[in-house]
């Protein structure tokens, strides 16, 4: 090796050593309890209810997988989320791009009435029960 | 209305409203989309909270239902339960303030010091993985964790000869379960920011510390806080602008019956009231209320910090 490493000192190795262990074990902490429901959802339901299943499948099974995959209504579900998300992005974006352009502009004579209109409301939302009301109204409930 | 000269700067400025309205049509059309959606769905719901103060008939709508004042607001500060779920918010708002928001602070800080770049680059993955989890599901891994028969916990606590506990029903740990699943969730994510900014901090300033003899310590403490503490009051008053904002989804998939005294807050209250029990108006002026609370909160804090570290966001 050409290069000098540079000493540490004892304590700066001790921070380090403990750093990482302690991020590590954050890092598990974060991760173990999808590996556990990952688990729980790959065995077969006798393990499960007696409490067996840690971390890896017992009497591996893709039956819960097969039940909700045949289950129409999550197929409907998902089918929203996706329309939702793709929808929805495409059409916010479109509005947002449409109506930040013009703020952007000096000639755009609104401009000031505009950004307190939108600083209103980002600061005074209205309660959930007349926004419901609102929508309602539009025919915006249960309409997918 | 204009003098017609439209050629020098000085002439669009005497320009006539509809004449410089006519001239950047384009402007005002591209904007028109914008416009009406805030109208449509921020503002007539706003204006809609005026149901607080009458006594709303679904059939009747708006216009036909009696103006009624502050009856709803009186009887809300009457009502039994008013000074559970202020107290409730009030605390869970609290501990979401002193202990959920440092930490990732502390996270990104410790994350920092790592030199590893691909340890780095697994320990962030990591812990951003439990925010896209939704609060039902992450109700559904604590009940499962916390089960008093096959949950991890009571097992260990009964490998160590202890009782199981029932903690989702115990009115002493719920509390504590959600600040746990509120750090577990969104630690790793909200330490993004903090990261970010002091991944812009300029490294002469690390090794002039250094050269200085400032150690490990001494450089977090006087080189990195510093240079994040604006991002920190921003996000700090961000969160107290949200202090009343518990989460209906969150307290939701965490409350039942044997502990909802004690995480029953403002949007569950709401929910309650509102859409279950259909008393609209009196939903709404709870709702209007726990509002207007935030947005003094908001105000106060802002003033505060504009004082203290010259940070604000109004």
């Amino acid at each position: 090796m050409n290069k000098t490493k540079i000493k540490r000192s004892l304590p700066d190795r001790i921070f380090n050593v403990t750093n990482l262990i302690l991020l590590g074990a954050i890092g598990l902490i974060a991760v173990l309890p999808y590996v556990n429901m990952l688990a729980v959802s790959l065995s077969s339901s006798g393990p499960v209810d007696s409490g067996q299943v840690v971390f890896l499948p017992i009497e591996l099974t893709f039956e819960n997988y097969k039940t909700v995959f045949m289950d129409k209504g999550i197929l409907k579900s998902i089918g929203i989320s996706a329309f939702m998300t793709v929808v929805g992005t495409a059409f916010s974006l479109l509005l947002t791009v449409m109506f930040a352009y013009p703020l952007s502009r000096e000639e755009f004579r609104l401009r000031k009435l505009c950004n307190v209109m939108i600083l209103i409301v980002f600061i005074f939302n209205a309660p959930i029960i007349p926004w419901y009301l609102t929508m309602r109204a539009y025919g915006l409930y249960d309409n997918l | 209305m204009g003098s017609g000269k439209t050629s020098s700067a000085a002439g669009r400025k005497k320009e006539g409203f509809w004449q410089s309205v006519c001239r950047h049509k384009g402007l005002y059309l591209m904007a028109l989309p914008g416009f009406v959606w805030f109208v449509l769905f921020k503002y007539v719901p706003l204006a809609g909270s005026v149901i607080a103060f009458t006594d709303y008939d679904i059939y009747k709508g708006i216009g036909g239902s009696t103006f009624v004042g502050l009856k709803h607001f009186a009887h809300f500060f009457k009502f039994p339960e008013f000074g559970q779920i202020f107290r409730n918010t009030a605390i869970l708002g609290t501990y979401d303030v002193l202990i959920v928001f440092p930490i990732p602070i502390l996270l990104a800080i410790l994350m920092n010091e790592v030199r590893g770049a691909k340890y780095k680059k697994a320990v962030q993955t990591a812990v951003y993985v439990p925010h896209f989890l939704s609060w039902v599901i992450i109700g559904g891994i604590f009940t499962t964790l916390l089960s008093p028969n096959t949950g991890i916990i009571n097992n260990m606590r009964q490998m160590f000869g202890l009782d199981s506990v029932y903690y989702m029903a115990s009115e002493k740990h719920i509390r504590g379960i959600l600040v746990i699943a509120s750090i577990w969730k969104e630690m790793g994510w909200s330490s993004i920011v903090y990261l970010a900014a002091i991944a812009g901090i300029d490294p002469a300033l690390y090794e002039a510390a250094e050269i200085d003899g400032a150690n490990r310590f001494k450089r977090m403490l006087h080189i990195t806080l510093p240079t994040i503490l604006p991002i920190i009051m921003t996000m700090l008053l961000l969160k107290i602008g949200n202090f009343m904002e518990i989460g209906f989804e969150k307290t939701n998939s965490f409350m039942n019956s044997m502990n909802q005294e004690r995480i029953d807050v403002f949007d569950t209250f709401v929910y309650r009231y509102g859409l279950q029990n259909l008393q609209y108006s009196y939903a709404t002026a709870v709702g209007l209320f726990k509002s207007v609370v935030g947005i003094t909160l908001l105000f106060l804090s802002n003033v505060l910090s504009k004082k203290t570290t010259q940070q604000s966001i109004i």
